[in-house]
């Protein structure tokens, strides 16, 4: 009795400010990944098979930034800017990007198992950067071509996808995981058709390696589309952010609350094609990123896309980094793939969802 | 704030689902919609709240043309309480009520402490300020609906439509949702099922036949027993409750014979 009556008493008034426990959540996973890419590109850098150490890095990329000299040797500057820097910054903006990917496909499917890779995307994806490799589609495009192809490839998926999933204007998941499997093979057969009737040698080899994923090979100018349509594509998306969270409940609610459906819908359908081709141009195919990265977030900061999108864009960065260091040091000096690597972290994640998640599917 | 709908028609594949509809709701009022499965009731509250595209006739609210408003102008102007769905994502209660704001913020607009107070008034009002963390996943069917309505509350617009705000839910509940929309004061038209608690708790009723309205009025004059075999096929004693002073209905199906 006693005991309730002095916790009436103290109750903290009902008008303060919320106590926004997520939010405070948020602030400070971003508070701290945002100095924790920093170490990881630095110590990523420093992993390989030539030592140099975390100050040679530093002094390395602000002398080729200011052009000040130092006491580093040609050889070391060379694999820090040219062959270490420029795979560890794109295996962060891919990761980056992946996430973002895998939040706005989520957000635009209402469906949380939804990924560029499930769903067929991630196909679309490679068919049409393997018809500009193997039979120079869109060469008027020079050296954007590849990144076209795979764009337009990307949007022609999603768009198979979702009209496939659509029934009586409604979005049905079930119908979206059997259409993106469908969609998924049917890209498949004829990204291999294509492969396997070309006759030069080394071309299959070529593609497969690109298809698994990969980061290997990476120079300054791969990074500049992606990076580019990163940041263009997070700004829009947090700009849209409040109707994402509309979007998420139901088309009915996001209407009634002022949101054009459609046109957002639209509108998201093409930003998710251009970051998922222009980022699949460049590593190639990596699965299960889009799918983990916004999931574990949401799990710690909630579902509002205000700081879903930007605490995923930093844990994607962080993975996709350390996921590449693991992947060119485990059998060192042999390469995995990247991609083979998301995928077996993913695949159980997926399983492990899909079984805590019963009516998603 | 006082809705007009005016000979509103929608169809699909040439078939008019509704057809000449004239309804209107007077500021302050409560109206409920009243009308079997399949009468239209639903495909006529979407096209108040603008879901669907009417193929016929007009809307206003206030005089203004609400189908040719921009959608964040009409959802200032009116909140739309509507069947629950499940959905995959977590929310907790306050996001959810939050979201109530979204038409009064453009990009980057952060919430502001007036926008955390109007939802703590809002959670007030439907008596669910102590589950504000909860997830609104855990919570059962009348207190989502509550939370609904809160969000609707938050969206701070004068006309309010509910559909079946009471479905599924216990009689317990059902009359606690039907008294916070009534004292609530609002402008509101309500789609309903249970004959009794739209007699009880509306101003005005219509009542929807095979996409018509065939009754219009006071719950008296539209809840007869006449009214009641033709819409919904069903024999029915219709009688004023004196304790009430309401129109309360006997239902008198096939087993059950009456032995007056």
């Amino acid at each position: 009795m006693l005991g309730r009556q002095s916790l009436a008493t103290t109750a903290p008034s009902k008008r303060k400010a919320p106590p926004e426990r997520k939010a405070a959540r948020a602030r400070l996973l971003i508070a701290v990944l945002a100095p924790f890419i920093l170490l990881s590109i630095t110590l990523a850098v420093i992993i390989g098979p030539v030592e140099i150490s975390p100050l040679t890095v530093w002094e390395i990329v602000f002398g080729k930034v200011t052009g000040a000299e130092g006491d580093w040797s040609k050889a070391q500057a060379n694999i820090v800017w040219l062959i270490r820097f420029p795979r560890v910054l794109l295996a962060g903006v891919v990761g980056a990007g992946l996430a973002v990917i895998g939040v706005v496909m989520q957000a635009v499917t209402r469906n949380p198992l939804a990924d560029p890779f499930l769903l067929g995307i991630s196909s679309g994806a490679a068919l049409g950067a393997v018809s500009v490799l193997l039979i120079g589609a869109f060469a008027g495009f020079g050296i954007y071509a590849l990144s076209v192809g795979a764009f337009l490839g990307a949007l022609l998926a999603f768009a198979l996808v979702f009209s496939l999933a659509l029934q009586h204007g409604r979005l049905l998941p079930t119908r979206m995981i059997l259409a993106g499997v469908a969609v998924s093979f049917m890209f498949s057969s004829v990204t291999s058709f294509i492969t396997l009737s070309d006759d030069s040698s080394g071309a299959a080899r070529r593609v497969l390696f690109w298809m698994l994923g990969g980061l290997s090979g990476t120079q300054w100018e791969d990074l500049t589309l992606p990076a580019l349509a990163l940041v263009l594509g997070i700004v829009y998306l947090m700009a849209q952010s409040r109707a994402l969270n509309a979007l998420i409940i139901g088309d009915e609610t996001a209407t009634t609350l002022g949101i054009e459906v459609h046109r957002l819908r639209r509108r998201l359908l093409v930003v998710a094609s251009l970051l998922t081709g222009l980022i699949i141009a460049v590593s190639g195919a990596i699965g299960f990123v889009g799918l983990m990265m916004p999931h574990i977030v949401r799990l710690i900061v909630g579902a509002d896309h205000r700081r879903v999108l930007p605490v995923s864009l930093l844990a994607g960065a962080v993975y996709l980094i350390w996921v590449d260091v693991i992947a060119r040091t485990l059998f060192a000096p042999e390469e995995i793939p990247v991609g083979i690597i998301t995928s077996l972290c993913g695949a159980p994640f997926f399983l492990w969802l899909m079984r805590r998640n019963k009516d998603a599917l | 704030m006082t809705l007009a709908v005016h000979r509103v028609g929608w169809s699909v594949d040439a078939q008019w689902i509704i057809d000449d509809i004239r309804l209107s709701v007077e500021s302050g009022a409560f109206v409920g919609l009243l009308g079997p499965n399949g009468s239209g009731k639903s495909t006529l509250l979407r096209c108040i709240y603008r879901s669907l595209k009417p193929d016929a006739g007009t809307i206003t609210l206030d005089g203004a043309d609400l189908l040719a408003m921009p959608p964040r102008d009409a959802a200032r102007r009116m909140a739309v309480v509507l069947q629950e769905t499940p959905i995959q994502f977590d929310f907790t209660v306050q996001e959810m009520v939050l979201m109530g704001r979204t038409p009064h913020k453009s990009a980057f607009d952060q919430d502001t402490i007036d926008d955390w107070e109007i939802v703590a008034d809002a959670l007030a009002q439907v008596n669910m300020l102590d589950f504000n963390e909860r997830s609104f996943g855990t919570l059962s069917g009348g207190e989502k609906q509550r939370v609904l309505i809160a969000r609707a509350l938050a969206q701070q617009s004068q006309f309010l439509v509910l559909d079946e705000p009471t479905n599924h839910l216990d009689i317990r509940y059902q009359l606690e949702i039907l008294d916070i929309v009534r004292e609530l004061r609002v402008t509101t038209l309500a789609a309903l099922h249970d004959l009794n608690l739209a007699a009880l708790y509306c101003d005005r009723l219509y009542a929807l036949s095979e996409g018509r309205v065939v009754a219009s009025g006071a719950p008296d004059e539209v809840v007869t027993a006449d009214l009641i075999y033709d819409v919904y096929g069903v024999r029915a004693d219709v009688a004023t409750d004196p304790r009430t002073g309401r129109t309360h209905i006997t239902y008198f199906p096939t087993s059950v014979r009456a032995s007056a």
